[in-house]
């Protein structure tokens, strides 16, 4: 696997977000690989209704954009923590299974790539993969430290653009909700 | 997990209005915006609907792929509430969104 440049910040949603996403460049760095799928499948659900609830409130555009950054990195903090439960203990319930593009999977593969051999078997059917080992190999691993890094740096990242809006009540409530997902 | 309603919900409350407030239309409740709670449904049904969705049931694993079974056998009445569920929902929301504006 080679590993590109990271081109997160090519990415159009910094300058226009009504813009299609890019999709090349980022296979192979895991970090942006993993951004870019789940801003694809829920960070942008998040991110462009906080940015409506503003619309709807008539704010300028630059409120509205600090919204929508709220709404999309609060997502992969919370799709971080999300993908973090399986590996909470290190023993793996008989027949379950957790998701191949979470971030440890992929930070995984980085690190080693000799476990794309046992995903691979998957390819004729998801049942042939053997969960447990890819579990023992990622909890020995350092992909679960960076995650857990992963998902600070994405609550950092929604907390500064969180205080740059009024103070408030309901603007504590969202760090406090923030902040407790940090801490679990 | 499933906080993102009330999340929108505390996003519009934090932003407050502009000044150019929309007409008497819209009153407030709460503080929010009538167009801003319905929002918070919409999301909210979106986000049901996918994990919904998410939910079907992989029946390569049965004998034939599952092919044998009667149409109302419980995997296959599943996967169908499943898929219509999330599909009725999925429906709903974009009606409600045509709503909005």
């Amino acid at each position: 696997m080679k590993i590109k440049a990271d081109s997160s910040e090519t990415n159009n949603d910094v300058i226009n977000n009504k813009l299609p996403f890019k999709l090349d460049g980022f296979m192979g760095t895991p970090e942006s690989e993993w951004e870019l799928r789940h801003v694809l499948s829920g960070g942008s659900l998040l991110g462009k209704s906080c940015q409506c609830a503003l619309i709807l409130a008539k704010q300028p555009q630059e409120l509205q954009r600090q919204a929508y950054f709220f709404g999309k990195h609060l997502s992969l903090a919370w799709q971080a923590s999300m993908d973090l439960e399986p590996f909470t203990s290190p023993r793996l319930p008989s027949d379950a299974k957790f998701s191949l593009i979470s971030a440890p999977v992929l930070f995984h593969l980085e690190h080693d790539h000799t476990i794309y051999n046992e995903i691979k078997k998957g390819a004729k059917s998801v049942e042939d993969i053997d969960f447990h080992l890819i579990h023992k190999e990622i909890f020995k691993g350092p992909a679960l430290r960076r995650t857990r890094e992963l998902q600070s740096k994405h609550s950092f990242i929604a907390l500064n653009e969180l205080r740059k809006f009024p103070a408030s009540d309901a603007r504590t409530a969202l760090e406090n909700i923030i902040l407790a997902k940090q801490e679990s | 997990m499933q906080t993102w309603g009330l999340t929108i919900l505390l996003v519009s409350k934090m932003a407050g209005h502009s000044c150019e407030i929309p007409d008497l239309e819209q009153d407030k409740t709460a503080g929010v915006l009538n167009s801003q709670r319905t929002l918070a449904e919409i999301t909210e049904m979106i986000r049901t609907a996918n994990l919904i969705h998410q939910g079907m049931l992989n029946l390569q694993v049965l004998q034939n792929a599952g092919n044998d079974l009667s149409s109302d056998s419980d995997m296959i009445f599943g996967n169908k509430l499943a898929l219509l569920g999330g599909d009725y929902l999925l429906g709903n929301a974009n009606v409600q969104l045509s709503t909005l504006k």
